[in-house]
């Protein structure tokens, strides 16, 4: 068999075996679409909280009025203490309190700015701070729009300015989509792998017969999650006006690097089973923990050095790191370049590894 | 009670002769367990590397610097002289943010220079403490410089009429970032682990597309459905329980409400995930299909329970399917728990889950109805 041959006969395999093409076509196309959805709104909208207004004067009336109003939250209730606001808090009626303490339009007119407080519940953290994020931006809203009537226009100079660089106002699909797209491309490409060489073995002959067909097969696989990754970074991340910043040499670049390197990863991981249903079994429930291993929400300098080596072992995290360096942070090359060269080495190694594994019959 | 036990012990044996399955429900869910416990182990997010652009270069700057570092977690790792090499730094990963520290450090005058931060969001769930912690200590600097300055001008002020919002986290004030990780992730990978093996231990059966080997040869029926799925209900919901106990009992995360109502509530979610799965493989007879419908419903589970920013802001059918996924109303059930909400709040939530458990039974029953 030459290395044409293997290259376009796979492509074949792909397009007639149904469950290879649904998995290595058909749902990368679909989690584009079905995976960001959730997070789309970007922040928190909306936010059903309660006020405690203890000085119920025509300022914390108008305060109020206008919170409930905003984008960011909607007053549902407006209970007489603190202790029946964290009731409604446990009860799961409100997500946030608000406390507005007597003495607030004294306080304003003397020009000393708000002095409230706000409860939210902690136990979702991310969801908190977006929470809280929403209802200080209202807040704050506020506050500038009273300090002309009750301020005159006087107070103090604000202290700090902090700015949310390569993701403005800190939107969470900027923040979890491009994390998550190496590992959509690695894990379907994955199941799909494996599943297309547990049909090579059933009809009876080696998944990878020899060095020529390893390589026909890789080279037709990579072409596939090049063409996906491409995809992602050209039309989704568009699609979700994600803020990028890598020109398209170097996208393509990362497309290319992490395409090769997933699919001698597939390759090499894909051989071990004989099964394409005990591929899936085993293979499908670790996609949160490839995710979390990434370092997207834990830092991989956090980790034990141990569990980050597990995680270097996949492509998806170099490649994660690649183009959230080069697309978002808008890194110079040169510092994307050595990641790109890790994704080349675990390339090699995980082709090595496949033609090993591949030959058993 | 035969059928069941037919049913109880031929999968039992199942699981002794199939490697894969055995370790699909001992290995796979220890080693994922210990990962993300390892994986989170170290509790704080270490020394997380910022830099200082020290315009001011005065002792207010130097002790603003060290109030930074002073709040744990930070260091300094840079001092560039410019904010474009601070830009730099930030923009190839090496430091997480950098704070600019004006020349007029100090003057809280209208129109004086602010000190500014610029936090890496790109990683929002790091990005969003590292900035905590750094507006904490400017805004406590700023505070403190505010009441010298009035009270060098002879006006009296409370100390704590500070400008601000004061921002209060219940169950987790210090907003660990381990605990609301670890709360989340385990579940979710019990979940899609059930629904994996749901639609094995059914296309296991199979025999040229049919079950009715298996019907022929258990008797059928409910008690034969519930005696195959048995098994792994008892072994998955151990795995989950293990992992409540790790959270509970050694990390000492308290439970305020109910910890084996919360148990409940999670093995509920599996034995759904098991028998939803499973009727989806006996319905449509195709692994293939069972596996990525599995891994839809359970696998982005975690995405669209709200866990992290809430769904109510997403479009309709977003919103909508947010509601009909199991794990949504498992994760209120459970985070509802830690919180501490009675358990009368939560039932509405535990109902739903049966129901979704005993609709799963019910289609592999109707998908079965012509075997028996």
């Amino acid at each position: 068999m030459t290395i044409r041959e293997a290259f376009f006969g796979t492509l074949r395999e792909v397009v007639r075996q149904r469950d290879v093409a649904s998995l290595v076509v058909l749902a990368v196309l679909l989690y584009g679409i079905y995976y960001p959805a959730p997070y789309a709104h970007q922040r928190a909208r909306e936010v059903p909280m309660a006020v405690v207004d203890l000085e119920d004067s025509a300022l914390t009336r108008r305060l109020v009025a206008t919170l409930d109003a905003s984008d960011g939250a909607a007053v549902v209730a407006q209970p007489d203490s603190l202790a029946q606001g964290q009731q409604l808090l446990k009860a799961r009626k409100v997500e946030a309190v608000l406390l507005i303490p007597r003495g607030v339009t004294r306080a304003a007119l003397r020009g000393e700015g708000p002095r409230i407080a706000l409860w939210i519940d902690g136990v979702y953290l991310v969801r908190a701070k977006s929470i809280g994020a929403a209802l200080q931006s209202a807040l704050a809203g506020i506050f500038a729009d009273l300090s002309g009537p009750y301020l005159g226009g006087h107070g103090v100079a604000a202290p700090l300015i902090v700015t949310q660089r390569f993701n403005p106002g800190g939107g969470y699909a900027n923040y979890i989509f491009p994390a998550v797209t190496p590992v959509i491309l690695q894990q379907t490409l994955l199941f799909g792998t494996a599943v297309l060489l547990a049909f090579r073995r059933r009809s009876g002959r080696a998944a990878l017969a020899d060095a020529r067909d390893l390589a026909g097969t890789w080279a037709a696989l990579t072409t596939l999650s090049v063409l996906a990754a491409l995809f992602y970074f050209g039309w989704f991340f568009a699609f979700q006006s994600l803020p990028q910043q890598a020109d398209v040499a170097l996208r393509v670049a990362i497309a290319l690097a992490m395409g090769g390197a997933t699919a001698a990863f597939a390759l090499a991981v894909g051989s071990l089973f004989r099964r394409s249903e005990t591929a899936l079994l085993i293979l499908m429930p670790t996609t949160l923990t490839a995710f979390f291993l990434s370092g997207a929400t834990w830092p991989r300098a956090a980790m034990p050095d141990w569990v980050a080596f597990i995680g270097a072992l996949l492509p998806a995290t170099h490649g994660a790191r690649a183009l959230l360096l080069a697309d978002q942070m808008g890194a110079p090359t040169a510092v994307v370049l050595p990641v790109l060269g890790q994704l080349l080495l675990l390339g090699a190694a995980y082709l090595i590894v496949a033609l090993v594994i591949g030959r058993r019959a | 009670m035969n059928t069941f036990r037919a049913a109880f012990f031929r999968e039992l044996t199942l699981i002794r002769s199939s490697r894969p399955l055995l370790a699909a429900v001992t290995i796979l869910p220890a080693l994922s367990l210990l990962l993300i416990a390892a994986m989170l182990s170290r509790g704080a997010l270490g020394d997380l590397p910022i830099a200082i652009v020290d315009a001011s270069h005065s002792p207010a700057s130097r002790s603003l610097a060290s109030d930074i570092v002073a709040q744990g977690g930070l260091v300094i790792a840079a001092a560039p002289a410019t904010e474009s090499e601070a830009d730099a730094l930030l923009r190839s990963g090496d430091i997480w943010a950098y704070a600019v520290i004006p020349e007029t450090l100090g003057d809280t005058a209208l129109g004086a220079d602010p000190v500014r931060i610029d936090v890496n969001a790109t990683y929002l769930s790091v990005g969003s403490i590292v900035e905590r912690k750094m507006r904490r200590a400017v805004l406590g600097a700023f505070a403190q410089e505010v009441q010298d300055q009035v009270s060098r001008s002879g006006l009296a002020v409370d100390g704590d009429d500070l400008p601000g919002i004061q921002v209060n986290l219940l169950f987790n004030p210090q907003s660990s970032l381990e605990f609301y990780l670890e709360a989340l992730i385990q579940p979710a990978i019990l979940q899609l682990m059930a629904a994996c093996v749901g639609v094995f231990v059914v296309v296991s059966e199979m025999r040229e597309g049919s079950l009715a080997r298996w019907v022929a040869e258990t008797g059928g029926g409910i008690a034969a459905w519930a005696g195959k799925f048995l098994p792994y209900l008892a072994i998955l919901s151990w795995w989950g329980a293990m992992w409540m106990i790790w959270l509970v009992g050694f990390r000492e995360w308290r439970m305020e409400g109910s910890l084996l109502f919360a148990m409940l509530a999670q093995a509920t979610l599996i034995a759904a995930s098991l028998t939803l799965s499973g009727a989806i493989a006996a319905l449509t007879r195709q692994s293939g299909i069972a596996f990525s419908a599995s891994a839809l419903y359970a696998g982005s589970a975690l995405a669209y329970s709200g866990g992290s920013l809430p769904i109510e802001g997403s479009a309709a059918p977003v919103v909508w399917w947010s509601e009909a996924l199991p794990f949504t109303h498992y994760l209120r059930i459970q985070m509802d728990q830690f919180l501490g909400s009675p358990i009368g709040v939560d039932l509405a939530d535990l109902a739903l889950l049966l129901a979704y458990f005993a609709a799963g039974l019910g289609l592999c029953l109707f998908a079965t109805r012509d075997a028996a």
